[in-house]
């Protein structure tokens, strides 16, 4: 081959592989550039960027954002705020991605197995002294900050500005039909569901396929028989005692009692929980647990529905608690400026503005701002929401106690429901799985 | 027999020309390896254009697969600092992962099936299509092939509503028949969920198969069914002796990439039944996810997954070497 031909060839493959590498160093160099480019646009032109990020990507709540980022901007109209939210299926993996690599977003909105993951690698920064000098903690409910940064006690790194209780929808029709009203007690529960089921109607919808009511119903029996200090050893990863085992058993026993006296759709196995309302909708269902998020889907299948907590167990029980956590809090990446902390506290703090607490709540959002929320637009099933959680007490949804739990749990309940595992073998198998996620969870 | 045989019974390898002068004996291996018969020299520079492909592969696919096989020998969990554990993530897949055993269990049923039902229904449509007579064989061809156009995800949602025991046409339609469905739907039901996952992915592949035996039963020689004809052979023999032996390393090669396909089924596990009912659709690629992206255990995700690429090697090796023996 000729030397020309040859000089042509190493030249060309000179430049394919110059512009492999430049491309990837060119990319270090954006990567770097977004970083000092907000740095130098903080320092230079008195202008801030902030990257926020959460799971919120429902067109209604990423409208309220927007409607949240202009209030801010009223007041801060040199901070752009960069809002991207992306699904809860990709959420935590994105954060992952991107803390690790470098780019994580100034502002995030973190659940609690999140906060553990980011706040255990030094990811966010320690808030508490400003969470304490901004008042905040007079501004929230009494003890949501605490409750969200429940792993770190002393320490705050997220503030929360909204809980997820789970309630249970009713059918008013079928109540009024058969007399019935809201249970308060775990006796007058059962005794609804009998008389619903010799009604002919479905007495509670579930999804077999993810179970999540069901789960919700254990956690609830739980809180009813369990004292707090034995739930949060389970939940905070330090152990299971014999009263809480021997409480989950029985919640067990009571779901699969309830399984065999046919309280759920012969079907329930194969439908999905996003099929549930569709179902409920067809208008011969009792109840249904769901979440506060759920209110729109309910009101739109056009069948009057009426909510009320979990019942306790027995007339005599001195608390209620029910599943109603903080829904997640903002927190901090550890890395910003200080001209860009202080900017990102105040855009947290704008979401203890009464008029943005306001917008939230017609929303559909339970707030735990203190706020009036005499004056503001709410629908029917949203007041009945929000009455039914009045003098219940904050629980948290024990599949977040390590990751992966959720999954366990579910699986257990679907051997159960095909009689392919007893409510004591369910526990067994949810028990040596707590204690290996626990045991991957803490790098063991 | 014509097939099998070197043409004219002579050697045509390149590493044993035996019209080599004597004089080249003296010639290194790795020189003589690089000759060609007739003259032809081999051209280092095809290697080096050879290279950019070489570089991207390795780039792309041999650099992340040597990363995963070190991630398998770590805690990871895909953000704190990674510690290095050994083969301990091996040991308890197989020793404290009883899922991992079930998810192993229900692969190698599917593959078992999907390496033979998908491959002789498209046998047996490609043969109808070709040697059948039939008119319109060119629409049927492309109603065979439609499902290979949709993405697999929206395949298993498509097929999951119409698994559904209420609002689905399946359960309509044995109900109009009179015909039994299982109370409990077959998605949810622990002794049909496999089945039913099964048929979707039938559904989306042998139109696949059918499409690759079309093109390969056309090549075959025509004067061979003239001659099985002339002989008395039925349609079933001549598919028997001639077409089947015809299609031999299209066959081999459609076993192979169902199998590999086979192992690799996630999509339809994940947009249905989650592993669900219980563990009784856990397939290994489902297990992986769940164990890389839910529970955070990174390290051990890809110990998994190295164990499914061995499964995948070994199977894949063990038909080839069948086949070479066979021949």
């Amino acid at each position: 081959m000729s030397k020309a031909k040859f000089g042509f060839l190493v030249g060309g493959l000179s430049v394919m592989l110059v512009s492999l590498v430049g491309c990837s160093s060119n990319n270090a160099d954006n990567a770097g550039a977004s970083s000092g480019a907000s740095a130098s646009a903080s320092t230079g032109s008195g202008s801030i960027t902030l990257t926020v990020t959460s799971s919120m990507t429902d067109e209604a709540r990423v409208n309220i954002m927007n409607e949240t980022i202009k209030i801010f901007n009223q007041t801060h109209p040199n901070v752009k705020i960069e809002y991207s939210p992306s699904p809860w299926s990709d959420y935590a993996q994105n954060l992952k991605l991107s803390f690790n690599s470098g780019a994580g977003q100034d502002i995030v909105y973190v659940d609690d197995t999140m906060q553990q993951m980011l706040q255990k690698n030094n990811y966010l920064m320690d808030i508490t002294e400003d969470v304490k000098s901004r008042g905040w903690i007079d501004k929230e409910l009494d003890g949501a900050i605490d409750f969200q940064n429940a792993r770190t006690p002393g320490k705050y790194f997220s503030v929360p500005y909204m809980t997820a209780p789970v309630v249970v929808y009713y059918n008013k029709d079928i109540f009024s039909k058969l007399n019935l009203t809201p249970p308060k007690t775990m006796d007058e529960f059962n005794a609804i569901l009998a008389k619903a089921k010799e009604a002919g109607y479905v007495p509670m919808e579930n999804g077999g396929m993810s179970n999540t009511p069901k789960m919700w119903s254990v956690f609830h029996m739980l809180y009813n028989q369990v004292p707090m200090e034995d739930i949060r050893k389970f939940y905070f990863q330090q152990g299971i005692t014999p009263e809480f085992e021997k409480a989950f058993v029985a919640a067990l026993n009571q779901v699969d009692e309830w399984q065999k006296s046919g309280y759920y759709r012969k079907e329930d196995a194969s439908i999905d929980g996003s099929a549930v309302p569709t179902y409920y909708a067809k208008g011969q269902s009792a109840m249904v647990l769901g979440g506060n998020w759920d209110i729109p889907t309910y009101e739109g299948t056009n069948v009057p529905t009426g909510a009320f907590p979990f019942p306790q167990q027995d007339a005599n029980s001195q608390t209620h608690a029910i599943v109603n956590a903080t829904d997640g809090g903002w927190a901090l990446n550890a890395k910003l400026s200080d001209e860009k902390k202080q900017a990102a506290l105040d855009f947290i703090d704008t979401f203890m503005n009464p008029d943005v607490v306001k917008l939230w709540y017609e929303g559909g959002s339970t707030p735990t701002i203190k706020a009036d929320m005499s004056g503001a637009q709410a629908s029917e099933l949203k007041k009945e929401v929000d009455q039914a959680i009045q003098g219940t007490q904050m629980g948290f949804f024990l599949d977040n106690a390590v990751p992966g739990l959720g999954d366990v749990l579910n699986k257990q309940l679907q051997m159960m429901s095909f009689g392919k595992a007893t409510p004591e073998q369910a526990w067994q198998g949810i028990k040596q799985e707590y204690e290996k996620l626990i045991a991957a969870a803490q790098g063991q | 027999m014509i097939l099998g045989l070197p043409c004219g019974g002579r050697r045509t390898s390149i590493l044993y020309d035996e019209a080599i002068p004597v004089k080249q004996a003296a010639v290194s291996p790795l020189r003589r390896a690089f000759k060609r018969r007739g003259g032809e020299k081999t051209n280092p520079l095809a290697y080096l254009f050879l290279l950019p492909a070489f570089a991207m592969v390795a780039y792309f696919m041999v650099w992340p697969a040597l990363q995963t096989f070190y991630i398998s020998m770590t805690n990871w969990d895909g953000i704190s600092p990674k510690k290095f554990v050994g083969l301990q993530n091996y040991l308890h897949l197989f020793t404290d992962e009883p899922m991992f055993l079930q998810a192993i269990k229900n692969t190698l049923l599917w593959v078992v099936g999907g390496a033979t039902i998908p491959v002789w229904l498209g046998l047996i449509f490609a043969n109808f299509l070709v040697r059948g007579n039939i008119r319109f064989t060119k629409w049927f061809q492309m109603g065979f092939f439609f499902p290979q156009i949709i993405s697999s995800v929206i395949a298993a949602v498509i097929w999951k509503w119409i698994y559904d025991p209420t609002f689905g046409p399946l359960s309509a339609l044995l109900d109009g028949l009179g015909i039994a469905r299982p109370a409990a739907g077959w998605l949810g039901n622990p002794d049909l969920v496999m089945y039913a996952l099964f048929v979707i992915f039938v559904w989306g592949s042998f139109g696949y198969t059918t499409m690759i035996f079309t093109a390969a039963l056309q090549s075959v020689d025509s004067q061979l069914y003239d001659a099985a004809n002339i002989d008395g052979c039925s349609a079933w023999g001549q598919f028997r002796h001639v077409s089947i032996p015809g299609l031999r390393q299209t066959i081999t090669t459609v076993v192979i990439l169902m199998t590999i396909g086979s192992f690799s089924v996630f999509d339809i596990v994940m947009a249905t039944t989650k592993g669900g009912p219980g563990y009784s659709s856990y397939v290994i690629s489902y297990y992986v996810y769940t164990q890389g992206f839910i529970v955070n255990r990174l390290g051990f995700a890809a110990a998994a997954s190295i164990v499914l690429t061995l499964f995948v090697l070994v199977v894949s090796r063990t038909i080839i070497w069948i086949r070479e023996r066979d021949q």
